[in-house]
Parts: C-alpha cells; sequence; structure tokens
C-alpha cells in the first residue's frame, strides 16, 4: 500500500476556520506511507519540528511489484511517477482493468490504482514521486513529496535522477484507458436527473449540489435558512433513523435524492 | 466581489460502483451529448471538470442510505454532499434490528450537553 496525502502543522480542526471563509488554505507538506521531510529552517513554527526521513522501497533486479496507490489528500492533486520505469495500470478503485503501460498516472483525492513495476532500470536509487498539481491546489513542498526507490537497500545516499515534470491537469486518467476485466454495459436506463453544482455565502462558504430543487414527492420543504442544496448533518438524528421512526419527509437539510427501482442515470454538472 | 474558479471536483459514492458514462470540461446537453454506454469505467470515485459535467449510472439493487459528496474535505465540510435514499421500503429489512440506532442516539444526546465542541460544519 502506498499512501499519497498531505500534510499541515496545524490540525485540520484549526485550519477549517480558514476553509470555511471561501479560500482553502494552504497544507505545508505531503506524505508517502505517512512520511517525509521538511525543512523547518525557515519556518517560525515552533510545531515545525524536521527530522523526518523518506519513506524507502527496496527492489530486487528482476522482479515485478504491485503498489496499491490512494489519495488521502484534504485537498490535493498527485501525478505519480517513479524516476527511471514505466508500470502497468492493473485496477481502479478495486475494480480490475484491463492493463494499459505508462509513466505516470492522475490520482484524484479518494481514487485508488493499482500498478506493477517491473524493477528493469539499470541497479541504483530512484525518486518515488508524488507529483503534487500547483495548478489544482497550493502546497508549501509541492516539488519535495517523494520517496526513494533503492535497489541495494544498504545504499543511504539521495537519488541523483531526473523524473517527471508536473502538469497543469486536475482530472482523471483518460476514459479510454480505463476498460473494466469483466465486461459490464448499462443498456436501458429509467430516468436520468441532472444536479447542478453551486455555492452559497451563508453564516460560511457552503457548495450545493440538487439545488434545481428537482425533489421527489417526499422530499419535505420547510423553512430554514439553508439553502437547498447544501447537506448539513443532524449527528441527533441520522437518515436511517428516521426511517426507523417512520419519518420519511426528508427536511431539506438532508438533500435526499430518494430513489426506486430502475436503471438511474446521474449527471452533475457546473455551469 | 468572490470569485469562485470553476475547479474540478472529485466526486465519491457510498453504496455503488458507478459506471462513468461521460466526463469533458463542456457544457452538456442531454439531447446531442455522447454518452458511453457499452463497459464504461467503474470505480466510486470520479472527477468532475470545472466549466463541465460528470455522467454517471449505477444499477438500484443496494438499499440503503448513500452518501455522495465531493471527496475535497473542506468542500464536504461546506456541504457538498447529496444522499440517494434507495430502496426506502426495504432498507430497515437490511439491518438485524433497530435498536442499535436509538440507544447510539440516545447516548447521543445525553453526551451533547457536556461536550466541549459544537457542529461547525456539515458533519460529513
Amino acid at each position: 500500500m502506498v499512501f499519497l496525502s498531505d500534510w499541515s502543522h496545524d490540525s485540520v480542526f484549526e485550519l477549517w476556520y480558514i476553509a470555511m471563509q471561501g479560500g482553502p488554505p494552504e497544507l505545508e507538506n505531503g506524505l508517502i506511507n505517512g512520511m517525509n521531510t521538511f525543512d523547518c529552517s525557515s519556518s517560525t513554527d515552533e510545531k515545525c519540528l524536521g527530522g523526518g526521513k523518506k519513506f524507502e522501497v527496496s527492489f530486487e533486479a528482476g522482479k515485478k511489484y504491485r503498489m496499491r496507490l490512494i489519495n488521502t489528500a484534504v485537498d490535493g492533486h498527485f501525478q505519480f511517477s517513479l524516476d527511471g520505469h514505466s508500470f502497468q495500470v492493473i485496477a481502479m478503485d478495486l475494480v480490475p482493468i484491463v492493463p494499459y503501460e505508462t509513466d505516470n498516472l492522475y490520482i484524484s483525492i479518494g481514487q485508488r490504482y493499482d500498478i506493477i513495476v517491473e524493477a528493469n532500470a539499470a541497479p541504483g536509487n530512484y525518486w518515488l514521486r508524488a507529483g503534487w498539481q500547483t495548478a489544482c491546489s497550493a502546497n508549501g513542498n509541492a516539488e519535495g513529496i517523494t520517496g526513494i526507490i533503492r535497489y541495494d537497500n544498504s545504499s543511504t545516499s539521495d537519488p541523483t535522477t531526473t523524473g517527471l515534470t508536473v502538469d497543469t491537469f486536475c482530472g482523471d486518467e483518460a476514459l479510454e484507458n480505463l476498460v473494466p476485466h469483466v465486461a459490464l454495459n448499462v443498456g436501458k436506463y429509467g430516468e436520468m436527473t441532472i444536479e447542478e453544482v453551486g455555492f452559497n455565502i451563508g453564516s460560511y462558504f457552503e457548495w450545493t449540489v440538487n439545488s434545481s430543487q428537482s425533489f421527489g414527492a417526499n422530499v419535505l420543504h420547510i423553512g430554514t435558512n439553508k439553502l437547498l442544496g447544501s447537506l448539513i448533518l443532524d449527528w441527533a438524528n441520522p437518515t436511517n433513523l428516521r426511517l426507523a421512526n417512520q419519518e420519511s419527509l426528508w427536511p431539506a437539510e438532508y438533500n435526499v435524492i430518494p430513489i426506486e427501482v430502475s436503471r438511474v442515470l446521474l449527471e452533475a454538472k457546473q455551469c | 466581489m468572490l470569485i469562485i474558479p470553476r475547479i474540478t471536483h472529485p466526486i465519491h459514492m457510498h453504496g455503488h460502483d458507478f459506471w462513468v458514462i461521460g466526463q469533458a470540461a463542456a457544457k452538456f446537453d442531454a439531447s446531442t451529448t455522447v454518452l458511453n454506454l457499452t463497459n464504461p469505467p467503474r470505480r466510486d470515485t470520479a472527477s468532475l471538470p470545472g466549466n463541465g459535467y460528470l455522467a454517471i449510472a449505477f444499477q438500484i439493487d443496494n438499499p440503503g442510505s448513500w452518501i455522495m459528496h465531493c471527496h475535497i474535505a473542506w468542500h464536504a465540510s461546506q456541504g457538498f454532499a447529496l444522499q440517494f435514499v434507495e430502496s426506502e421500503d426495504e432498507i430497515l429489512s437490511t439491518f438485524a434490528e433497530d435498536t442499535t440506532f436509538q440507544d447510539t442516539c440516545s447516548a447521543w444526546n445525553a453526551y451533547i450537553p457536556i461536550q466541549a465542541y459544537e457542529q461547525d460544519d456539515s458533519g460529513i
């Protein structure tokens, strides 16, 4: 498993008070399997301690390695690559696909990919790069979110390899490359709903989806100051508890779309 | 004036893998946009491009209350989510019993008056 994430020296509970104003806070660093270094020499933050280590993985020449990648960032888009190596992509979000060869992989937040890389480069040390997409969000160590591949794990020197230059694309791998190994066709579908994404400046910045008010008949519209389309959970009265209590008229802040048997087609768009 | 950039949002759904039948940084037109219904990618997280659309499809075969949300954590906290209540009449029968709801929520309601922090976001 290879976890790719972002990292701040402040807690997300503190950062949330910046985020709720609208603009996302810049996180200082990124981690690979929870590890990375950070230069604290120019930081006045007493929580910046330094002393971290890079994630390292050993390769034995000629062997193949399966890496299971996941983007667990708060707000970061990665273009993953391995200096000196291409690799095969064999699964997306745990769904096996017809393998394809590439030397870099776009991984959006929450996505998982399985890859197979063969240790077929000249023996040495190579950077493993969680390439941070600065076009998507900012990070204080965008070029330094790296790990190390070592063909000789007694080596302690840093790689001197150069690798992929991160581009400016914030989206997914090309759809035509993502062909499920077990083929399933969509066939006929019963209905289509269109959900527009918007925003609202309330007590804080709120995103909205499902604000076109195309609700089913059993949605209760009540007078709150919440704009339709922003989901606000009531931890004391979760959705399934309401069902157990036969309270299936849904207040607007539950942002419910009731669906019944038939294939559903859903589309989200930003206008 | 607040300028909101039309950024990409990774859309994640619980309870289903969905087909990604369309995805582009372009305007969606139900009458002209070509959708791929032949073995499209199946996954549970896909990007909604800025100034664009994401078209997904899934089969109703898993009764439950399933959230779908932007996976940028700030946006989830800012309410960028909806929930499908799927096959409502069948949901409760998928649970062994419902006293867990009542017990957990009773415990929660007893805890709320003494806890130090208030819910200050969407709660997702």
